[in-house]
């Protein structure tokens, strides 16, 4: 495969990476909060939507929404019983509850859908087109546009509405944002919803390209960590380019040296920009 | 004039240190109280107590009453959306915001309280703001910032304005300067709590100021009385009648 083939196949990669890592991009850099369960709820968001069509026999496109909404309200519960940690910015006790919660939703998830591998049938995986040489299915392109999509919804969102406003203050300095009749613990609220929702959303767009397992999540909190870190944590812009360089570097490092180091070789570039640049792609 | 704030008997402790201990005042709409006292004096924790705010785990007792109303068990995001308005020692502003949007995140509550400014009236209060609109609050000077954190104070439509050593870190003109701006709020009916230790200026704008110390008030007067109190010539006034 040509280059061009290459670097078209990263930029579907890529996609899927962004759109997988928007919410706790929101998370970490505008609530400074962590959520270690975030690629159970990916997998959580693929079952669901499995779920939808095969025991429900909804159409794809009408079991996402349920996958989305279903994370939301895990995403609201797993907040409002971390209310107090949260309040007290207990980062390290979050990452730890929040790992647990992982736990708990894999093992939760093995028992409602089974062991067994699991194939999600979206339509936009029957048709491909090729584009300068490489194989693509209408599912990378609707993934495609999601990202970008949500990515400027959530810039928009933080930055020129009351509610970004509010968000970003909260991230500040929650005290001070409550003399002003905001509720902190209500804004986090939200903040992990999206989260939730965003990753159940990656979930249910990515998943139909390759089987599922209840235990997939691992690698899609590595790949989200990344991203955030390498676009430069609470930079939403950093966080869409990240995404499509970490697709981009993946797909070539698997193509010209190969397929089984380039996550360890995305680490490297990882622990490079930690190095030489630890504020990521953020320019102030 | 009938109290639109009354305090009485307020108590705050940080585990076993007690900070304010047993302080009861009243404002009126239209009067501005000024709070002076030495570093350590427990003005800070007085009006924190007062806005039901705290950045440690304080513990208070005592009555808060605002138009009548007990509000001492409420939070104070609820206190904020009943009138409560306190601008914080060292200026509370969101340093990654920009100028307007600190005045815009700020929204007056539902039910009337105060009056109502929107972003152009605190230009109008604060004339020097306009010009900076759109520049990161953290690169404002000292001044600047505290108008904004006045501005965004206003925005929630107070009908009582708290202010906690506005005048820290600026030059003696912009004190004054700034000072007088509040004074003209007062003129407006607004009722202001104004903790200060630059006390010949407290005296310049306020109605009334309470001498605190080791957490009591040990005076209160008027400003003519207060100019001619042996303790705060003594303490504040560099010994000399003015």
């Amino acid at each position: 495969m040509s280059l061009l083939a290459q670097i078209v196949n990263g930029i579907a990669l890529g996609a899927g990476y962004a759109l997988l890592a928007v919410g706790w991009s929101v998370l970490l850099g505008s609530a400074r909060l962590v959520n270690f369960a975030h690629g159970q709820l990916y997998m959580l968001g693929a079952f669901i939507t499995w779920w939808g069509t095969s025991a429900l026999g909804l159409p794809y496109f009408v079991a996402i929404p349920l996958a989305v909404a279903g994370a939301a309200i895990l995403g609201m519960m797993m907040q409002l019983l971390m209310t107090r940690l949260t309040l007290r910015q207990d980062l390290v006790s979050l990452m730890l509850v929040t790992l647990a919660f992982g736990y708990i939703f894999t093992g939760g998830a093995s028992l409602i859908f089974g062991g067994d591998p699991q194939q999600i049938p979206s339509p936009g995986m029957e048709h491909r087109f090729i584009v300068f040489g490489a194989h693509l299915a209408y599912q990378d392109l609707v993934i495609i546009f999601c990202a970008l999509g949500l990515y400027a919804a959530t810039w928009w969102v933080l930055t020129k509405t009351n509610m970004g406003r509010i968000v970003r203050g909260v991230a500040e300095d929650p005290k001070l944002a409550q003399l002003y009749g905001i509720s902190p613990a209500k804004v986090y609220i939200g903040v992990f919803v999206f989260a939730a929702a965003s990753a159940a959303l990656a979930g249910a767009l990515i998943a139909p390209r390759s089987p599922i397992l209840t235990s997939i999540g691992f690698e899609e909190v590595i790949i989200t960590f990344l991203v955030v870190v390498i676009g430069g944590i609470g930079n939403i812009l950093g966080g869409l380019i990240a995404g499509f360089g970490l697709g981009i570097f993946t797909a070539l490092f698997g193509a010209y040296v190969s397929p089984a180091y380039s996550m360890a070789a995305a680490f490297a570039v990882l622990l490079v920009f930690l190095i030489v640049r630890p504020q990521g792609l953020k320019t102030s | 004039m009938t109290a639109l704030l009354e305090v009485s008997d307020i108590r705050v402790r940080y585990g076993n240190s007690p900070a304010v201990q047993g302080v009861s005042l009243s404002v009126a709409a239209g009067e501005l109280l000024a709070i002076a006292g030495a570093n350590g004096a427990g003005k800070s924790t007085l009006v924190n107590a007062i806005a039901g705010w705290s950045r440690g785990p304080a513990h208070v007792e005592g009555t808060v009453t605002l138009s009548g109303r007990d509000i001492s068990r409420l939070t104070a995001q609820e206190r904020s959306r009943m009138g409560v308005a306190l601008v914080p020692e060292a200026r509370g502003v969101f340093g990654d915001m920009t100028l307007e949007e600190n005045l815009l995140m700020v929204k007056a509550p539902q039910e009337g309280t105060g009056r109502t400014y929107e972003v152009e009236d605190i230009y109008g209060v604060f004339p020097q703001l306009r010009d900076r609109t759109h520049a990161q609050t953290s690169t404002l000077s000292g001044g600047e910032r505290q108008m904004v954190a006045i501005g965004r104070a206003l925005r929630a439509a107070p009908n009582l304005l708290i202010l906690d050593e506005p005048s820290v870190g600026l030059a003696p003109r912009l004190v004054l300067e700034i000072l007088h701006h509040i004074r003209e709020l007062v003129e407006d009916g607004l009722a202001v709590l104004l903790v200060e230790q630059n006390v010949k200026a407290a005296l310049e704008v306020c109605d009334r100021l309470s001498l605190l110390e080791q957490g009591r008030v040990i005076v209160t007067g008027t400003a003519d009385e207060m100019r001619d109190d042996e303790r705060t010539v003594h303490a504040y006034l560099g010994g000399l009648r003015s």
